[in-house]
């Protein structure tokens, strides 16, 4: 062999050579089953030198049994013919593992393992031939500790079934598998807190009535605790509150799966202080809450008027502020209006960002219409989305109407048109209409207030444009929202007539769909009427 | 060599041997056992050279000595002897066994063949014979057959400070269970042959050994373990294990809760149905109620409705494959169940929700619908 002094290694390929110029010398002077067994198995694996004159050859065996008895009985007659091969004095050292063993996750750098076979110039014929590949002959039964005698890469190629079978099963350590479990887990995660992954912010519209919510909500959720703290977000129904606050928690979560959130809603808060109480879990309660890094409260007012709630959300409040971890409310009017909400608690609320959401434009409500349809994967025409958004005042029952259009085009396999959404829109009207419990003196209140102007101008026979509308809005709201007859609702306006009413009303119907700002105004009305009525 | 040993002794160390002689060996002399004698006791050996065998039995020795004698064959003489002494005696070459009625003479093989044992260096360390036990018990089925995937035939041993993980997994479903740390074994991960842990326990059953010995030798890759009379000596698998800890799901959207009996009792049913299409028995999860059914081209159809049951979560649809819930599910002893999942084609869960140091996880199957 030809080695430069300076090489303090053999090449693997010139081991290679030694040792099977080494087989060759031995193979006729053994049985054939302890060739196979304590010479094939135990192949010369690396070879150092030492000094000039003297070599170290590493032999790797399959197991401690193997090592042991190689030392035993060809320690020396190796190290004599390697000596010879060499010509050198060769002393040998026992190893134990595969020389060519594969993990079992196929990964880029596999090849490394493999031995090149490219270098080893070996002849067809040699004995060798299967033994770099396998170290276990195929003659020798294959026990339980072999090394794998197939490309790793096969045995991930079938199942118990095979592949042409219908049910099949994955691999449990599937690249798919394993990369998905991180999705799975926020997705997981995201559903136990009782969050709804739809609600995003990439499916929020966003107009003038709800573009600072918009912008609060989404600095909050880029930096919880530091932005705004707390954000109370305050609007009508179906403005699209629970959607921001709900976007919030599932972007936040998105950036750290280890934020611990807490969503729930103000009575869920409540029953929960109760349970607590009555179980005798009352720190556990407090655990929970107070070690939170997210809280999400929606419809907070609920707590008002009780006070042991109030108390422990104060301080679960405080507890949570202090060490900067954020607190996202939702309300569907300012704390100063929640009636029955403690001082202490309202201060603190209002100390952070507060924000008012509005009815939704006709605009606005278009484009929800549009963006939840898309979701639903339903393709609805700009014009009929104009049409349902002028009649319907609310995001929330704009879902509520796609879900009919949807299931009324798949199960009744209806063309979507005109007709359908008229359709739809009329079943939807009695069955969304709440019966709003206020006294007629309560809807000219809240008419005048809403319009800046005296209850008795807007009672009275002032002729003024602005007055004339705001007196028709008033008529058309008792007659559609209190069902009240036409003749009364004439005697609260100076004794009108029931026809100058039933003209009012119906002015009020036409111009509802014509003009969407007085849409608003009227919806914005019907709101307050609810809170009032409530 | 001249000794006399009683009949159930032998008998039962030749079945200990039995178990490692392979079948069809390369080297002859690995289908034989080796006696050993010296002044007080017999040992007999054998060893496929991955796994190797010693047994020490009680015996009368008048004279010591090594002989080799052929395994299978003499396993089935001595078992077919009736319960007495038995004396063995070697002289020239030739073995002669002898009772009362029987006379055999047999050739021994020279000893000098007969592979050496190893030695294991290494610090003892004690395991309850009850909970390996009870962790092959939990665990020993999941782990694959297939030798070609060494990595999957065993048990992962991951040893920490605060605790002892163990796992197996043939890649379709995988059992997890914690233990407490051992004592003199940290930061360390080991790949132990189930085939050998599962022939450990039977052993020690056999034996009745509470404890367990075992040495680990990294340099040679052997494990020692020592029940009773009995030396168990194992080659350590090399590699890495998948990493399991990336499929175990940490959380769930859909989770039921069954009565253990009764899932049992529906899943036999579904399997008489699920012959003919690879034991694939779907779990229909609704509202209230779990639908179980499996289908047969050439049968018919099954469907049990499962109506005792808690449900959370969202309603889902899974196919799984009997056996492997049966597996699982067999193993236990508990009341109620708890299955949970996350889609129909990623991993579910089952536990017995009063044992959280024990989990099983299993791959659902696509059905094509």
């Amino acid at each position: 062999m030809d080695n430069t002094d300076s090489s303090q290694q053999f090449s693997p390929a010139e081991v290679k050579n030694i040792w099977q110029q080494m087989c060759a010398k031995l193979q006729p002077e053994i049985t054939s089953s302890n060739y196979g067994t304590w010479v094939l198995a135990n192949p010369v694996t690396e070879i150092l030198y030492i000094d000039q004159n003297k070599l170290i050859a590493t032999v790797t065996s399959p197991t401690a049994f193997h090592a042991t008895n190689f030392k035993k009985n060809f320690d020396q007659i190796v190290s004599q013919s390697l000596g010879e091969i060499t010509g050198k004095e060769v002393q040998i050292e026992y190893k134990i593992g595969n020389p060519n063993i594969r993990s079992e996750i196929p990964h880029p750098n596999q090849s490394s393992y493999i031995p090149d076979t490219a270098n080893y110039n070996r002849s067809p014929q040699s004995p060798l031939q299967d033994t770099y590949d396998s170290p276990i002959t195929n003659k020798q039964q294959i026990p339980e500790t072999s090394v794998s005698t197939q490309p790793a890469n096969s045995a991930f190629s079938f199942g118990p079934l095979t592949s042409t079978m219908s049910p099949r099963v994955e691999q449990l350590f599937s690249e798919a598998t394993l990369s998905a479990s991180s999705v799975d887990h926020e997705m997981a995660i995201a559903q136990n807190i009782g969050m709804r992954r739809d609600y995003t912010f990439s499916t929020f519209a966003v107009s003038t009535t709800n573009e600072m919510a918009h912008a609060a909500a989404t600095a909050v959720s880029n930096r919880p605790g530091s932005s705004y703290n707390p954000l109370f977000l305050y609007g009508g129904v179906g403005v699209g509150k629970t959607h921001l606050m709900h976007a919030i928690g599932n972007n936040i979560l998105h950036n750290n799966l280890q934020v611990r959130i807490i969503y729930c809603t103000g009575e869920e808060f409540t029953n929960e202080i109760v349970q607590a109480i009555q179980n005798k879990k009352a720190t556990a309660f407090k655990n929970k809450y107070r070690n939170c890094d997210v809280l999400l409260i929606d419809d907070i007012q609920f707590i008002a008027g009780k006070n042991a709630v109030q108390e422990e959300f104060f301080h679960t409040f405080n507890a949570i502020t202090q060490q900067s971890k954020q607190v996202v409310m939702t309300s569907d009017r300012p704390p100063q209006e929640i009636r029955l909400l403690e001082d202490r608690l309202r201060s603190r609320f209002e100390a952070g960002l507060m924000i008012d959401i509005g009815q939704p434009s006709f605009e606005l409500r278009t484009a929800i219409l549009l963006i939840k349809a898309k979701a639903a994967q339903l393709n609805i025409p700009i014009e009929l989305a104009k049409t349902v958004a002028a009649k319907v005042d609310s995001a929330r029952r704009i879902e509520g109407i796609i879900k009919k259009i949807r299931s009324e085009i798949e199960l009744k396999r209806k063309n979507l048109d005109e007709h359908l959404i008229a359709e739809i829109l009329k079943i939807e009207e009695p069955e969304n209409k709440q019966q709003i419990r206020v006294s007629p003196i309560e809807v000219i209140k809240s008419v005048s207030n809403h319009f800046r102007l005296k209850q008795s101008e807007l009672k009275g026979n002032k002729r003024l444009k602005h007055i004339v509308t705001a007196r028709h809005i008033t008529m058309y709201l008792m007659k559609k929202e209190l069902q009240m007859p036409l003749a009364d609702i004439g005697k609260w306006f100076s004794n009108r007539d029931h026809t100058s009413v039933l003209h009012a009303v119906r002015k009020v119907e036409l111009d509802i769909v014509q003009k969407p700002d007085l849409h608003q105004e009227v919806s914005a009305l019907v709101t307050t009427l609810r809170m009032i009525s409530r | 060599m001249k000794l006399s040993v009683n009949q159930p002794e032998l008998h039962k160390a030749l079945s200990f041997t039995h178990k490692i002689i392979p079948s069809k060996p390369q080297l002859p002399i690995l289908s034989s056992v080796l006696f050993h004698a010296d002044t007080d006791q017999l040992t007999i050996s054998a060893t496929d050279l991955f796994v190797g065998i010693k047994v020490s039995v009680d015996a009368g020795i008048q004279e010591g000595g090594t002989i080799v004698l052929p395994g299978k064959e003499l396993k089935a003489l001595i078992q077919s002897l009736p319960s007495e002494f038995i004396t063995i005696t070697a002289k020239n070459g030739t073995v002669t066994i002898k009772t009362n009625q029987t006379t055999v003479k047999l050739q021994t093989q020279n000893a000098q063949d007969f592979p050496e044992f190893p030695v294991i260096e290494g610090t003892s360390i004690s395991l309850p014979t009850a909970q390996l036990e009870q962790m092959v018990h939990r665990a020993a089925y999941a782990a694959s057959v297939d030798p070609t995937r060494p990595i999957l035939t065993a048990f992962l041993w991951r040893l920490s400070e605060d605790k002892w993980e163990v796992v197996t997994t043939d890649g379709f479903r995988l059992a997890w269970q914690e233990f407490a740390p051992l004592q003199g074994l940290e930061d360390i991960q080991l790949l132990l042959p189930a085939k050998a842990l599962t022939e450990i326990v039977s052993i020690a059953k056999q034996v009745s050994s509470e404890l367990v010995e075992m040495k680990l030798d990294q340099n040679t890759k052997q494990a020692l373990f020592k029940i009773g009379t009995v030396e168990k000596f194992v080659r350590l698998i090399d590699g890495t294990f998948p990493p399991y800890e990336k499929i175990m799901p940490s959380e769930f959207i859909t989770k039921v809760t069954f009565d253990r009996q009764e899932i049992v009792d529906t899943l036999k049913r579904a399997m008489i149905f699920g012959k003919d299409s690879s034991q694939i028995v779907t779990f229909d999860i609704l509202e209230d109620s779990v639908n179980i059914s499996a289908t047969s081209p050439t049968l018919g159809s099954f469907l049990d409705s499962i109506k005792q049951v808690a449900i959370t979560g969202q309603t889902q649809q899974i196919a799984f494959n009997t056996k492997y819930l049966l597996d699982y599910l067999n193993t236990l002893s508990c009341d109620t169940i708890l299955f949970e999942m996350n889609e129909s084609l990623k991993p579910a869960q089952f536990t017995d929700p009063a044992l959280i140091s024990h989990r099983y996880i299993a791959m659902p199957f696509r059905v094509a619908t």
